[in-house]
């Protein structure tokens, strides 16, 4: 006879019926109560609570003046217009040396002019 | 619960596995999920390793209090199965040695017969007289090989014994019962 014949047809007794309520009721108010996330704690503590409020109005305040501010400088009576390159049409020399190299200076590009003495 | 085989070990690891997923992440019913799928068997082992009906259910209790204590430990096992089992066995021990002083119960019935087979040769009362005569290391590895279907590799693991005692221990437990019952080996 093999081994397994010796108990054929019988097995292990089966579970008291208490036990498996009494067991989990126990293992449930053992399990640990899970860490507060950092978000539960600054929420909780009045402190971190103004703070973390105070923050928040800060960045929103610094944001829309930052705003008005960008808004300004964009706008075109605050923006110095470029200089016009000029059609001084001075081939024909009229102006005096002075004032060409003047208005020379002033355009982006300067021209090559020419100067009739 | 089965005899072995009845569920392949695979199978009762893999739903393990997921169960001490949800026991680690903290979900509700997750140690449901583990008394569903392994409770009779810690029961079972901590019976026939104790001998004692309380004792056994302080074992599985232990068991379970650790678990919920430590949620994380079992999905760090690479079988479940055997790491409860293994955890069973150590609370039984533990159980025999806290009860050193107190006297042992009277008989213990380690088997019963649910069914009506005409194949079975021991009625269940009989079966749990033998069964009581051996020696608890022996009882506990029938068990595990019988019942549990573990290999004696497994059997030495859960019991903390090497290989070649697993299996010694259940040989001698083995002849001792046919002895016992008058069939041949």
């Amino acid at each position: 006879m093999i081994p397994e014949d010796l108990f054929r047809g019988l097995e292990p007794p089966a579970l008291p019926g208490s036990l498996r309520g009494r067991v989990l009721t126990l293992a449930r108010e053992a399990t640990p109560s899970p860490a507060p996330t950092l978000v539960d704690a600054l929420w909780v503590n009045r402190r971190w609570r103004a703070a973390w409020t105070v923050l928040v109005l800060a960045l929103v305040v610094g944001h829309a003046s930052l705003s008005f501010e960008a808004r300004l400088i964009r706008s075109p009576a605050a923006v110095a217009p470029a200089a016009p390159v000029m059609d001084l049409g001075l081939v024909d020399g009229s102006l005096p040396p002075t004032l060409a190299r003047r208005l020379q200076n002033a355009s982006p590009r300067p021209r090559r002019l020419r100067l009739i003495d | 619960m089965e005899r072995p085989g009845a569920e392949e070990p695979p199978r009762i690891d893999a739903s393990l596995s997921l169960a001490a997923v949800a026991l680690a992440e903290g979900r509700d019913g997750a140690l449901d999920l583990i008394w569903e799928r392994c409770a009779r068997e810690l029961y079972g082992l901590a019976l026939w390793r104790t001998g004692s009906v309380a004792d056994a259910e302080d074992a599985v209790q232990e068991v379970f209090l650790k678990l919920a204590r430590s949620p994380k430990a079992l999905l760090a096992a690479a079988r479940p199965r055997a790491y409860l089992l293994t955890m069973a066995h150590r609370a039984a021990v533990d159980q025999l040695r806290r009860r050193r002083d107190r006297p042992p119960e009277d008989a213990t019935l380690f088997l019963a017969a649910p069914l009506v087979d005409p194949t079975r040769t021991l009625d269940g009362e009989h079966a749990s007289r033998l069964v009581q005569g051996l020696a608890p290391k022996q009882r506990t590895a029938v068990f595990l090989k019988l019942f549990a279907g573990l290999t004696f590799e497994e059997v030495g693991r859960v019991t903390g014994v090497p290989t070649f005692t697993a299996g010694s221990r259940y040989r001698l437990a083995i002849g001792r019962l046919r002895r016992q019952m008058g069939v041949g080996s």
